[in-house]
C-alpha cells in the first residue's frame, strides 16, 4: 500500500480513525509494532498478532484498496501493456523494490528473491492482482480468505 | 409492461442486465427476476450477450478462473460454453463457443486489470438486491469454503512434522538401546574370559574341586 500511495503511513492511521478501530489501533507506533511482526523484517518483534487485530489491517488493507483501485489497475494494465507502457509498473517495481531493501533483512535468501526484479515481478503482479479483486462490499472477507488460503 | 434495466459497471467493462419482475412471486417494480437479456462490454473488444443459461457458464468461468490464478499452477479454465487460458506473456485467452452449429468461437485476448473489472463487475451483480439470479455459491472459491486447502495445509504443515520428529526420537532411541544392549553382552563375555584366562589360581581351584 505504502508503495502505491505516498503517505501510506499516515493514509493507514487515518482510515484506522474512521473505521473506529481506535481500541484495536490506538496510535502510529502500535500499528508500527504490528507491522514488525514480520519476520522478513529487520526490525522484526516476536510478537503474535490477536484476531481482532489481523481482523483490523485486513479492513484497513481492503479500504485502502477500495480507494486505490485505479491506481492498482492502472499498474496491472501497464504490466499488461509493457512494451507500449512499462513507465508505471517500473515506477512501482523499483520503489517497491526500494522499500523492501530499506525495511527488510536482506541477508535472507527470500528477501534477496523479492529485490531482484526478474524474480519477484511475478510476485508482484499476483499481490496487485489479489488487491484488485478485494474491493467489492464482501472484499474484506475475500481478502482474509484469500491470505489465510495462499 | 416496461422492462427494467441495470449496469454494473468498473473502469473498462460494463455489464448491463434487462428483465422483467415476476408478479407471481410477489416482486417488487424496481427487481428483475427474468432476465431477458444481458450484454458484457469491455472497451476496444466485441460485446458479449446471450442466453441466461452463458451468462451463468460466463460468470462460473471468471470466478473459478481467478481461483486458479491465485491458488493453482495449472491456470486453464475449460467448459462446455468457455474456455480462459494465460498465455506464457501474461495475457489471458478466452474462446466463447457459441451453441449453434457452424459458428465460429469469439477469441478475446484479456489483461489482468480487465478480468479484475470483470470480476468486480459480477461481485456488483451479486452483491445486488434488484436482481434475483440463481447464482449462489459461484464466488465460493474466492469468499468462503476455502477449508479444503486450509485442511490440507494443516495436515502437512502442523502435523506430519511432529509425527515425523516423534517417529525419528522413538527410531533414534531403539538404536541406541539395541547397541547399549550389545555392548553390554560384549563386556559380559570378555571379563568372563579375561577372568578364565588371568585368574589361573581360580581355574585351578576349580580343578581342585
Amino acid at each position: 500500500m505504502e508503495t502505491i500511495d505516498l503517505n501510506g503511513n499516515q493514509s493507514i492511521f487515518n482510515l484506522s480513525n474512521k473505521l473506529n478501530l481506535k481500541e484495536v489501533l490506538p496510535n502510529k507506533v502500535y500499528i508500527w509494532k504490528l507491522r514488525c511482526s514480520n519476520p522478513m523484517r529487520k526490525s522484526f518483534t516476536n510478537k503474535r498478532i490477536k484476531l481482532k487485530e489481523f481482523d483490523a489491517l485486513i479492513r484497513i488493507t481492503f479500504e485502502m484498496s477500495k480507494r486505490l483501485y485505479p491506481y492498482i489497475r492502472a499498474i496491472l494494465a501497464s504490466k499488461d501493456n509493457y512494451l507500449t507502457s512499462p513507465v508505471l509498473w517500473d515506477e512501482f517495481q523499483r520503489r517497491y523494490i526500494a522499500l523492501i531493501s530499506e525495511r527488510f533483512n536482506n541477508e535472507s535468501i527470500r528477501v534477496k528473491n523479492l529485490i531482484e526484479p526478474a524474480k519477484s515481478s511475478n510476485f508482484f503482479m499476483e499481490l496487485l492482482f489479489i488487491l484488485a479483486l478485494c474491493i467489492s462490499d464482501n472484499g474484506d472477507l475475500r481478502l482474509k480468505n484469500i491470505l489465510l488460503s495462499l | 409492461m416496461i422492462q427494467k434495466k441495470y449496469t454494473f459497471s468498473q473502469s473498462s467493462v460494463k455489464l448491463v442486465i434487462s428483465g422483467l419482475p415476476d408478479y407471481s412471486n410477489n416482486d417488487k417494480e424496481d427487481i428483475i427476476s427474468i432476465i431477458s437479456s444481458w450484454k458484457l462490454l469491455i472497451v476496444n473488444k466485441p460485446e458479449i450477450e446471450g442466453s441466461l443459461d452463458h451468462l451463468k457458464s460466463v460468470i462460473k468461468a471468471f470466478y473459478d478462473y481467478s481461483y486458479f490464478m491465485l491458488f493453482k499452477n495449472d491456470e486453464t479454465f475449460q467448459s462446455k460454453l468457455i474456455d480462459i487460458k494465460k498465455e506464457s506473456n501474461g495475457i489471458h485467452t478466452i474462446t466463447l463457443k457459441s451453441s449453434k452449429q457452424n459458428t465460429k468461437p469469439l477469441i478475446l485476448t484479456l489483461g489482468n486489470a480487465e478480468i479484475a473489472d470483470i470480476v468486480n463487475c459480477f461481485d456488483q451483480l451479486y452483491i445486488s438486491k434488484n436482481i434475483n439470479l440463481d447464482i449462489v455459491g459461484f464466488e465460493n472459491n474466492l469468499v468462503k469454503n476455502k477449508f479444503n486447502s486450509i485442511s490440507k495445509k494443516l495436515i502437512f504443515n502442523k502435523f506430519i512434522p511432529p509425527l515425523i520428529a516423534i517417529f525419528s526420537v522413538f527410531l533414534s532411541s531403539v538404536l541406541i538401546s539395541s547397541v547399549y544392549k550389545l555392548n553390554d553382552t560384549n563386556e559380559e563375555s570378555i571379563s568372563f574370559l579375561l577372568r578364565n584366562k588371568t585368574s589361573n589360581i581360580n581355574s585351578f581351584v576349580i580343578t581342585m574341586k
